[in-house]
Formats: C-alpha cells, sequence, structure tokens
C-alpha cells in the first residue's frame, strides 16, 4: 500500500466522519469527533462498525428494497421481505409501500396477506392437510404446481372441537401450541347442531363505524380497527355458510350457500373493490392505558411520539359491546353481500356421476369437493339422467362464471384449495372447513 | 469521427482515436475515462454535451477509489456494447447465443467487481453510481446489499444499517409472530 493510498484512506476517513458525524446520536456518548478513522476500527460498540449504512439515502435504501422484493418473489425467500419489513417503522412503511396487495400480485408477503383479497387474475393455489389424531387442519400455499407434492409454505391451521350444541374449528397464525387464549388466534368457524348452518368470525371488525381515515404516510397508523379494550377476544361475523339436500335429497351433490357480510355484491362490478381491508391479520388488545406507554428504546425520535398519539385518537368503541357482532347492524356495510353458490355439477351419462370441471386441481371424487361462484341468479338445479340442464339458464356475465373458490380431495387427508378476488385465504379456509364438517348423508 | 480538439479543448483529447474526457475526484486526483464509456452515466452525458469543459469535470462527490472502480464499469460495459454492436453476424440468428453468453459474463464481471469491494467501499459506490446517474452499477449495487440483507434477522440487520428498533412493546411482539410465521417452514 503506498504512502499515498495511506494518506488519502486516511483523509477518507475523516472526511467522512465529519459527513457522518453529523448524525449525532444521543444513545452513544462514546461517538466524539475527535475520533479518527483508525480508533474507529478499534472501537468495541458494535453501532459503530459498519455505521456508513446508516446514512444511506431513503431513496437508495428503497432501491435496495424493491431489488430485495422483487428477486425474492416465492416462499421461503419472501421471508426476507418480511424480516426488512420487522427492522424499524421507516422500513415497515416503506415494505409496505412497496409490496403490492395479493389482489395485484397474486403473492402472499405478510400474515395480513391472509385477510386480503386474493388476485383478480388467476388464483392463489394451496393445500389443506388433515390431521385426524389431533383433529387439526393445516393450510399450505402451494410452491409446486404439481397436486400431490407436500411441498408449501404454511398459512394457518385449524382445530376442530366438538361441543354440546355445535362443532367450532377455531383459525390460527401458527402450527404449534394453538390454543383459545393464544395470541395468534384471528377467527372461527362455527356450525349448528345439525351441521348444516356455519357462521365465519373474524377477530378484526373489517367495517368500522370508528374507521377514521385511510392509513396513509401522514399517519403512519399500525392499527387501523380498534377493538375495545374490555373486550380482547370480540369476534364479528363476517359471513354464513349453510348446506342444503338437493331436489334429489341424498342422491344428488348438495347445495352450499355462502353470505359474505364482509364482501359486497358490487365488488365483482367493473370498478368495485372489497372495502374497509385490514392493515394487520391480528386483532390488538389495547392493554396499555394511554399514560403508561413504555417508550423504552425509540423515546427520543419525534415521530414515535407523533405516532401514540395518532393511534389512540382512533379510539371511540370503548363503550361498545361487540362480541359476536353481525355485520349488518353497521351503517357502511348495508349494501347487498355477495352471495357464492356452488356450481351446479353436470351428470356424466358414461361415468355415472356427477363431474364438475376442477382443472387438474382435484382427483378424488368426494362429497365435500366444491366450485364457488358468484350469485346473481339461481343456479340451475341437476336432475338425474338430463343432460347438461344448466345449458337452459341464461348466460351469466363473465366476471360471474370464474370460480371464486375451488375445494377438493386429492388424497387421503390431503385437499387443494384454490381461490381468487373477493375472497381472502381466511375466509376460504373457513368455508373449507365447513365442507369437513357438514352432516349431510352423502351418497 | 473527425477529431475535434480545438472546439472541446483539453478536456476531450484523443488517445488512440478514441475520445477521452477527464474527471477529477474530490480528492484532487484525476482521471481520463473514454468518452463512450462517460456516455454511461447520464449526468457526464448531460455535462459533455454542454460543453465547456476544458479544465475535466469535477466531481466533489466522488472519492478517486470509488471512481476509480466506476471508471472501470463503464468502460468494461461500454467495451461490451462496442462490441455487440460491431458484431459482423449481429443480423443472424445464432448471434443469440453469443448476446446471451456475453451478458451472463457481463453480469459475472460486475458481480465480481461489487464483491470484492469492503462494505465503506461499497456505500461510496452506490452513493456515485446514483449521483452520476449510472443505472447498471447502480442496479448492481443495490443488489448486493440486497444481498447483504438476506438471511438477517431484523436485529442483525438493525445492527448493520445502525437503526434504533422504535417499535412499541405491543408492535415488537406482534412483529415477533409475524416473522414466526415467516420463518415456519
Amino acid at each position: 500500500m503506498s504512502f499515498r493510498n495511506i494518506v488519502r484512506d486516511v483523509r477518507d476517513g475523516f472526511g467522512s466522519l465529519s459527513r457522518r458525524g453529523f448524525e449525532v446520536k444521543l444513545l452513544d456518548h462514546r461517538r466524539g469527533k475527535s475520533h479518527g478513522a483508525v480508533h474507529e476500527l478499534h472501537d468495541p460498540a458494535p453501532v459503530i462498525q459498519n455505521s456508513c449504512w446508516a446514512n444511506l439515502p431513503p431513496e437508495l435504501l428503497r432501491d435496495v428494497i424493491e431489488r430485495l422484493e422483487d428477486s425474492e418473489a416465492t416462499w421461503p425467500h419472501r421471508k426476507h421481505v418480511v424480516a426488512c419489513a420487522d427492522v424499524c417503522q421507516t422500513w415497515r412503511e416503506m415494505c409496505k409501500e412497496i409490496v403490492k396487495n395479493p389482489e395485484f400480485s397474486g403473492k402472499i408477503t405478510f400474515p395480513v396477506s391472509l385477510k386480503q383479497p386474493g388476485p383478480r387474475d388467476g388464483t392463489i393455489q394451496c393445500f389443506i392437510k388433515r390431521d385426524k389424531s389431533t383433529q387439526t387442519y393445516y393450510l399450505y400455499l402451494c410452491l409446486s404446481s404439481a397436486v400431490l407434492v407436500e411441498s408449501g409454505k404454511f398459512l394457518l391451521s385449524a382445530k376442530r372441537t366438538s361441543r354440546p350444541t355445535c362443532t367450532e374449528y377455531t383459525i390460527f397464525m401458527n402450527a404449534h401450541n394453538i390454543s383459545r387464549s393464544s395470541k395468534t388466534y384471528i377467527g372461527k368457524l362455527r356450525s349448528n347442531l345439525l351441521g348444516t348452518k356455519f357462521a365465519i368470525y373474524d377477530t378484526q371488525l373489517p367495517c368500522n363505524a370508528a374507521n377514521v381515515s385511510q392509513p396513509g404516510k401522514t399517519s403512519r397508523r399500525f392499527y387501523s380497527r380498534k377493538v375495545s379494550p374490555k373486550v380482547p377476544s370480540s369476534t364479528c361475523n363476517i359471513a354464513q355458510v349453510s348446506y342444503e339436500l338437493n331436489v334429489l335429497g341424498t342422491r344428488g351433490p348438495r347445495r352450499m350457500n355462502c353470505v359474505m357480510h364482509s364482501i359486497p355484491a358490487s365488488s365483482l362490478e367493473a370498478g368495485g373493490t372489497v372495502p374497509c381491508q385490514l392493515d394487520s391479520v391480528l386483532a390488538r388488545s389495547l392493554d396499555e392505558p394511554f399514560g403508561s406507554i413504555s417508550f423504552s428504546k425509540s423515546s427520543i425520535m419525534d415521530h414515535s411520539m407523533q405516532f401514540s398519539s395518532t393511534r389512540f385518537s382512533d379510539i371511540s368503541m370503548s363503550s361498545h359491546r361487540i362480541r359476536d357482532m353481525t355485520l349488518g347492524d353497521n351503517d357502511e356495510c348495508k349494501e347487498m353481500p355477495l352471495i357464492l353458490r356452488n356450481k351446479a355439477p353436470r351428470w356424466h351419462e358414461q361415468l355415472q356421476c356427477w363431474c364438475l370441471n376442477f382443472r387438474g386441481r382435484v382427483t378424488v371424487a368426494s362429497v365435500k369437493n366444491f366450485q364457488l361462484v358468484a350469485a346473481t341468479q339461481p343456479t340451475a338445479q341437476p336432475t338425474a339422467g338430463a343432460p347438461n340442464p344448466s345449458q337452459a339458464a341464461p348466460a351469466l356475465p363473465p366476471e360471474h362464471e370464474k370460480v371464486i373458490l375451488q375445494f377438493g380431495k386429492v388424497a387421503k387427508d390431503m385437499f387443494t384449495m384454490d381461490y381468487r378476488y373477493p375472497l381472502s385465504a381466511f375466509q376460504a379456509f373457513a368455508i373449507c372447513l365447513s365442507s369437513f364438517d357438514t352432516k349431510l348423508a352423502c351418497e | 469521427m473527425a477529431a475535434e480538439k480545438g472546439e472541446k479543448g483539453a478536456a476531450a483529447k484523443e488517445v488512440a482515436g478514441e475520445r477521452m474526457v477527464t474527471l477529477e475526484s474530490s480528492d484532487g486526483e484525476e482521471f481520463h475515462m473514454s468518452e463512450a464509456a462517460a456516455q454511461l452515466s447520464t449526468l457526464l452525458r448531460h455535462v459533455i454535451e454542454g460543453g465547456g469543459i476544458d479544465n475535466g469535470i469535477p466531481l466533489p462527490k466522488v472519492a478517486a477509489r470509488t471512481l476509480e472502480k466506476v471508471i472501470m464499469y463503464c468502460e468494461k460495459h461500454a467495451k461490451a456494447a462496442a462490441k455487440s454492436d460491431s458484431d459482423p453476424s449481429a443480423a443472424a440468428g445464432s448471434s443469440s447465443d453469443n448476446t446471451a453468453a456475453a451478458s451472463e459474463d457481463l453480469e459475472k464481471w460486475d458481480r465480481k467487481l461489487v464483491n470484492g469491494l469492503s462494505q465503506d467501499a461499497l456505500f461510496d459506490l452506490i452513493v456515485a453510481a446514483d449521483y452520476l446517474v449510472i443505472d447498471g452499477l447502480l442496479d448492481a449495487t443495490c443488489r448486493k446489499v440486497a444481498d447483504m440483507m438476506k438471511g438477517k434477522t431484523p436485529d442483525e440487520i438493525r445492527k448493520i444499517f445502525n437503526i434504533l428498533n422504535d417499535f412499541t412493546k405491543e408492535e415488537e411482539e406482534e412483529m415477533r409472530r409475524e416473522y414466526a410465521w415467516a420463518f415456519d417452514d
């Protein structure tokens, strides 16, 4: 190394120190401008090494994160995007801006993706594994296009519990140590005694009279929905699923009807959307009263204080009892809810069975198998022996012909689940679970 | 290409038939770069087109050791572009294999360049690429930084970037659950 280079490096070091030095860290009093570049190398404090990155301009940081998000498009690599979002408020905001919702990207990234509508183009392919011994069901994102390959990213789990008057499936965002008091509880499905009617409950309110403003850069709000601090485990009825025998009684496929309270029928129209989408998959229980917020390490930064005050100003439902509230009560949701019905299978004379085109995603015949489409008019009832009775039905608008949820068996204890906009993974999973439970006699 | 030394002044010297520009780093060192290579930088391109750079282009934001790497990158890519332009088989279909192989080689070269840098040098290069508006170099350096972040826990990333964890306790808990979910294979 020539003398000139050494001089240059030292000069660089000093020069860069003065560039960096302006960013004084209140918590690290050891850092002073008298330190030379050489001393910097031997300083034992971890924060000083590699501190050049602290000065990376936001637009360059954004460039970096955009490339990361782009390159880690599939799981398990996508976890690195989540890691970045867990670094600090600024990074989290940046990541949330860069990552597109599943509705537009077709990708699941954060847990909240599970409660956001699926893609408008194409479907998200998943599979469900059933463990009969523990009465647990696991939902995975398919990582392989081959139907029988058990390669998936874990999404949700559900535990089935039988009660005297009903059956309940409690849904969690983790796979282990799941219990009702678990902090990863995100919703449930409850059936009536006969297993013919089910209600889906979400731990968060998708529609909320206290909904202040849209999450945006200025508010930096972390929480979009507030649950009364007095009722931490409130749930909201977001959908109802019912099963009936068809006109043929037990000789034909059963009829499914889903009323989605949290999704308006207009969501399927041109320009339609699903309103009141969530910021987080978990309900926040506000057990910290305003006065005792612990400011810990971040206290000095202005924006964190700003943040805290906006957060608590959003509380306006403190006096509401909202346990098991049905959404129909809410002003904002008086629109017609979306109704889904199962597509009528056709009778295949030669095979002597009812057939639906599952496009290779379902390979084992089962009464549990179904395809849900939006109901605009009553689906024609299949009659035994009649070839293609549904041909007599009037043509549906193209948007309403799309199969929004498809579920079916591929192996013992293994089922595929494909869903799309406007359903979310959570809603789709809950609807599929109802198919396991219905006690209607099957063919 | 007729010699236009008189018009552009000392800055546009000709070396072996190629027009050169002179650049001056923040620490006063002089560097020469072919004009073709300088064109890769949108900033330099505008400065050159604007004319009047008799005594070289000063770059007060770019230190010598960084400028060295910038010039290496630009010369390499300018040569590669010239080569593919003058490829006699460019019109024929068979050149697509050559083009693919050549671009792969170039990518490898880029990776080698950024991999060989210390963290400080990488930082300086990314900032320089942004300042000089050299898209390809910015892309390569940003990718390298993104690679650095992969596989690190949020805490490790905080240490590298010297970032304070400004989440509340409740948010931290949610982060932990989110992280656990993401890493639950």
